[in-house]
């Protein structure tokens, strides 16, 4: 690590980050229970800064980032804890007009499956233009011309037919795009995308993590990449967030993590998607993730967890594990005990 | 669009037919057979008898007597009606008018508070308000049209005085257009109860699934207020369903105008019906069936073709 | 990982620890635990068990009126739903009425059922020339507003109740039918279906083990949910005059009969309308919990 001050890094210590989520938690009731999507979660994001948030499917990642901007309706949705700083000002959830604001204008956010994330009903391009006249008011057609500059941007080939199209009518590939560009129109600070590749093809796949690549590189805007698949995370994110059954267990720059991950359920992940040599069978992780209404006792992660012991049956704190980095397992803390004694 | 368009109209042909095959052998049910049931139930007449045999071919095959009845039907010869011995076209069209005036104002009822309610209830699903609203349609839809309609005339005629509670001021009177509409407040909203019922519910179910797909949580990421996420978004693609189960309602309105009609005393199709069945008058009776039917008919091919224009998908295709 | 909201809230839940029951028990449990439905079992069983022993019950006669009691208001001593204005005791021409409702509802729907199940099965499954003509014959009769249809024929035939019952069973078949119609429709295809296929079973195997468990159940609820239309549909012969005639009790003739005296006698009219309504809403709530006892799906959906 460099161990010269960073200007910028510095500016940053002292400026509040852009996004600060605090002691988050998230609950749906069920028949079976009170399902605990997200336990106690907290980061920050900073201004610039591309931050990818990887877990499995219940781990909790869309939950939280759609509560980035209190997206989800309650009921059925509820929040025992949590605030939202958004540039130093918390952020309302039941002011449902300032949250207007900043949705959008503010944060701007990307589906899973942008094709069923345009209305059927409706052209993609009145669509388009609907955004633009809640955020921009009477000026929204002078900013016409930009719409399809953007459209160009994000590699739409032909913009004005796509802007005609119904959104049955394009592919999954131009929709994730084109939805990437209407986030961007309204010249966000924060852009959430959430798993944008899970439901394309390959090649389509290749053209969205390039344009994310590019909005990171040339614009001055955040990046929150939610994903299952530490690849593409590693390609965009400086920073990565591990989540489990609604908690962070691990946290730190991308690359040190990849290098070195500390957390016993990190490690599992990066060896089943690890390059598959020749004779060399795939790692999978056993078991599976626990029942968010019946969690086990402890640390979430123990029934599957090859090192568990005693001391697991506690949940465990984050703990410092190496510099800008954090992971919730007692190991470190054992791992600490043991280079102390020894 | 129009492709489909002339499509739905091709396949309203074999209905029509179909329709005009079982009215037709209505009149063949009747005890003593079609002479009786044109003759009316007292005549025994020789010649008469031989006359009709005549003139609706009935001494000829089953099939050529259709096509007989049919050519005169098409050409607006319904017989003559056997209570009131006038042509059954010119009995029948004044109140097939008054009844379609009747459940115009049903369905008025019936989609404005329908959709109402049930997007209400969606938006405020499992609140006080929502299980309030479903108790009071369940009820609704569950008591009889008659009854109904003999509990508001107690209530808004005999204890307010607010409105009237018998018969249908005339169009051409004195009272004008509005009369009309005096009087059409009370049997219209009784007859659209079971009707606005239904519409609440399948609009309520079908905005719930609405609001739970993805283009709406999307609507709100982009910061739309809720009114565009409920209205303009949602709403958009829930008309599709409304206008079909409105479609299928039309048929109900018309079978629920018939006891309207009997309670309020409203000169349409329903209460001439009532009084053919007790004055036995089979023939008026028959037209008055296949009349009504059409008209449903031609409603349910006017919603089918709503419908598909509403539906991007099937529009362009 | 999705983005709908239940997906969300459902994910992860899993039952391995639970003792697995059979499907009766395990409809039954989710009959009972429906209080809504439980309480319209209730009221249906008191109420027809009400009108078989209505002998037993009342002591008046519900035809033969009491010349000294006409028009008794409800609640007064002796007459709790008051007299009419023949001086007949309401409450026992409402249970006595109830042995003609019940069964007049009741056998157009059982009728129904049976028959539009082998039309639906001829439609659905079987196919054919045949099938393809029972379908086109449904298809004229729904062109047919259902009521008018089922007045005009019994006015055709002549009142009565048997007349009621003939004519009710005659309109619901269709409906009946196209409800099995489209469930066997969505089954002929189902993966299941296929195997049986492969398996080389018979078509009568194949609809006997795979088609009617699934198709029976639909129009055990089918009917039921609709039995309340149809307890409306019995009354509203009644009120036409084509049910029971004079002075056989009858709910929808006793409407009928208070008409007249509207504003001196409201009673008359109301009390077999909220008795109407309360038969009604307690098929309905049953027809309910029938439909999420016998449906897997929706018993764990909720």
């Amino acid at each position: 690590m460099n161990a010269m001050p960073d200007p910028v890094k510095a500016q940053a210590a002292k400026a509040p980050p852009l996004l600060e989520v605090k002691n988050l938690s998230v609950r749906f009731s069920s028949p079976a229970g009170e399902v605990r999507a997200v336990e106690d979660v907290s980061f920050n994001i900073g201004r610039g800064e591309s931050v990818g948030i990887v877990g499995e499917s219940g781990s909790g990642k869309t939950v939280t980032c759609m509560s980035m901007m209190w997206l989800l309706p309650s009921p059925p949705a509820r929040y025992p804890t949590g605030t939202i700083r958004f540039k130093g000002k918390e952020l309302d959830r039941h002011r449902e007009r300032e949250m207007q604001k900043v949705r959008g204008s503010g944060i701007g956010m990307v589906f899973q499956n942008s094709r069923l994330s345009f209305n059927p009903g409706y052209r993609i391009g009145s669509q388009v233009n609907e955004t633009l006249r809640v955020h921009l008011g009477k000026e929204w057609k002078k900013e016409l011309p930009r719409v399809i500059e953007m459209l160009r941007y994000c590699n739409i080939s032909e913009p004005e037919r796509v802007l005609r199209s119904y959104p049955h009518e394009v592919s999954g590939g131009v929709a994730q795009r084109v939805s990437i560009a209407l986030a961007l129109l309204i010249k966000p600070e924060l852009l959430i995308a959430d798993e944008p590749t899970t439901a394309l093809d390959l090649l389509s796949q290749l053209e969205v993590l390039r344009l994310l690549e590019r909005v990171r590189k040339e614009t001055s805007c955040s990046l929150v990449l939610v994903s299952h698949d530490l690849a593409v995370v590693r390609r965009v994110a400086d920073r990565v967030i591990i989540m489990y059954a609604g908690r962070v267990v691990e946290e730190g720059p991308t690359a040190d993590i990849f290098a070195d991950p500390k957390h016993p359920y990190t490690q599992g992940l990066l060896a089943s998607t690890a390059q598959k040599e020749e004779g060399e069978r795939l790692y999978e992780l056993p078991g599976h993730p626990p029942d968010l209404a019946a969690l086990p006792q402890g640390c979430s992660f123990r029934p599957r967890c090859v090192h568990a012991f005693a001391k697991c049956l506690t949940m465990p704190e984050l703990l410092p594990a190496g510099p800008e980095r954090v992971a919730r397992c007692h190991l470190l803390d054992a791992g600490r005990e043991a280079a102390h004694h020894g | 669009m129009i492709s489909y368009t002339l499509k739905r109209i091709a396949m309203a042909v074999p209905t029509l037919v179909g329709v005009s095959l079982v009215t037709f052998l209505l009149l063949r049910l009747v005890p003593g057979g079609p002479v009786q049931a044109v003759l009316g139930v007292a005549s025994t007449n020789p010649a008469a008898v031989a006359a009709v045999t005549k003139e609706m071919g009935l001494d000829r095959p089953l099939y050529e007597q259709y096509f007989i009845w049919l050519g005169k039907a098409l050409s607006g010869d319904f017989g003559m009606s056997t209570q009131f011995r006038v042509p059954v076209a010119a009995l029948i069209l004044p109140k097939l008018q008054n009844t379609l005036i009747l459940t115009t104002g049903s369905l008025v009822y019936a989609v404005v508070l329908g959709i109402l309610i049930g997007v209400v209830t969606a938006i405020y699903h499992r609140s006080l308000l929502d299980r309030a609203l479903m108790l009071v349609t369940l009820v609704g839809a569950s008591a009889p049209v008659f009854w109904v309609g003999l509990l508001l005339i107690y209530l808004f005629a005999i204890k307010l005085n607010w409105l009237p509670a018998m018969g249908m001021s005339s169009i051409a009177g004195n009272s004008g257009p509005f009369g009309v509409l005096r009087y059409l407040i009370l049997p219209a909203f009784a007859n659209s109860i079971i009707a606005m019922a239904v519409i609440a519910r399948i609009v309520r179910s079908s905005m719930l699934e609405v609001l739970t797909q993805p283009y709406v949580l999307a609507a709100r990421a982009r910061g739309l207020s809720r009114y565009r996420q409920v209205v303009v978004h949602a709403f958009r693609n829930v008309l599709p369903d409304a206008i079909n189960i409105t479609g299928l309602q039309v048929g109900f309105l018309f079978g629920g105008a018939l006891f309207v009609e009997v309670v309020f005393a409203w000169p349409g199709v329903g209460y001439l019906m009532y009084s053919t069945i007790q004055s036995r008058d089979y023939v008026t009776l028959q037209a008055a069936i296949l009349l009504v039917s059409a008209v449903f008919v031609l409603v349910n091919l006017i919603a089918d073709v709503a419908r598909m224009a509403l539906d991007p998908r099937e529009a362009r295709a | 990982m999705t983005t709908m909201l239940p997906a969300v809230a459902t994910e992860g839940m899993r039952s391995e620890e639970r003792i697995p029951l059979s499907a009766f028990q395990q409809g039954r449990a989710a009959f009972l635990a429906d209080r809504m439905a439980v309480a319209g079992l209730a009221i249906l069983v008191l109420a027809v068990l009400a009108s078989i022993f209505a002998p037993w019950l009342t002591s008046y006669d519900p035809n033969i009126g009491d010349t000294d009691a006409y028009l008794v208001p409800p609640f007064s001593p002796g007459h709790i739903f008051g007299t009419d204005n023949q001086g007949r005791d309401i409450l026992a021409r409402i249970l006595y009425g109830g042995q003609l409702v019940f069964p007049e509802a009741v056998i157009p729907v059982v009728v129904a059922s049976i028959l539009g199940m082998a039309l639906g099965l001829i439609g659905g499954f079987f196919r054919g020339v045949f099938g393809e003509i029972v379908m086109r014959t449904l298809d004229v009769l729904f062109a047919i507003p259902m009521v008018l249809l089922a007045i005009a024929i019994a006015a055709t035939l002549g009142s009565g109740p048997p007349t009621v019952i003939v004519s009710m069973a005659v309109v619901i078949t269709p409906y009946v039918a196209r409800v099995v119609a489209t469930t066997t429709a969505q089954l002929r295809n189902a993966p299941f279906v296929d195997a049986a296929r492969c398996a080389g079973f018979s078509r009568w195997k194949i609809l006997r083990r795979e088609i009617l468990p699934h198709v029976i159940p639909a129009v055990v609820v089918y009917g039921t949910t609709n039995m309340g239309a149809m307890i409306v549909f019995a009354a509203g012969f009644g009120f036409l005059g084509l049910g029971a005639q004079p002075p056989t009790a009858d709910w929808g003739a006793m409407i009928a009969g208070g008409m007249k005296s509207l504003a001196s006698a409201p009673w008359i009219s109301t009390v077999p309308g909220i008795v109407i309504v309360i038969v009604a809403v307690a098929f309905n709530y049953v027809g309910d919990g029938l439909r999420v006892a016998l449906d897997p799906r929706l018993r764990t959906r909720r």
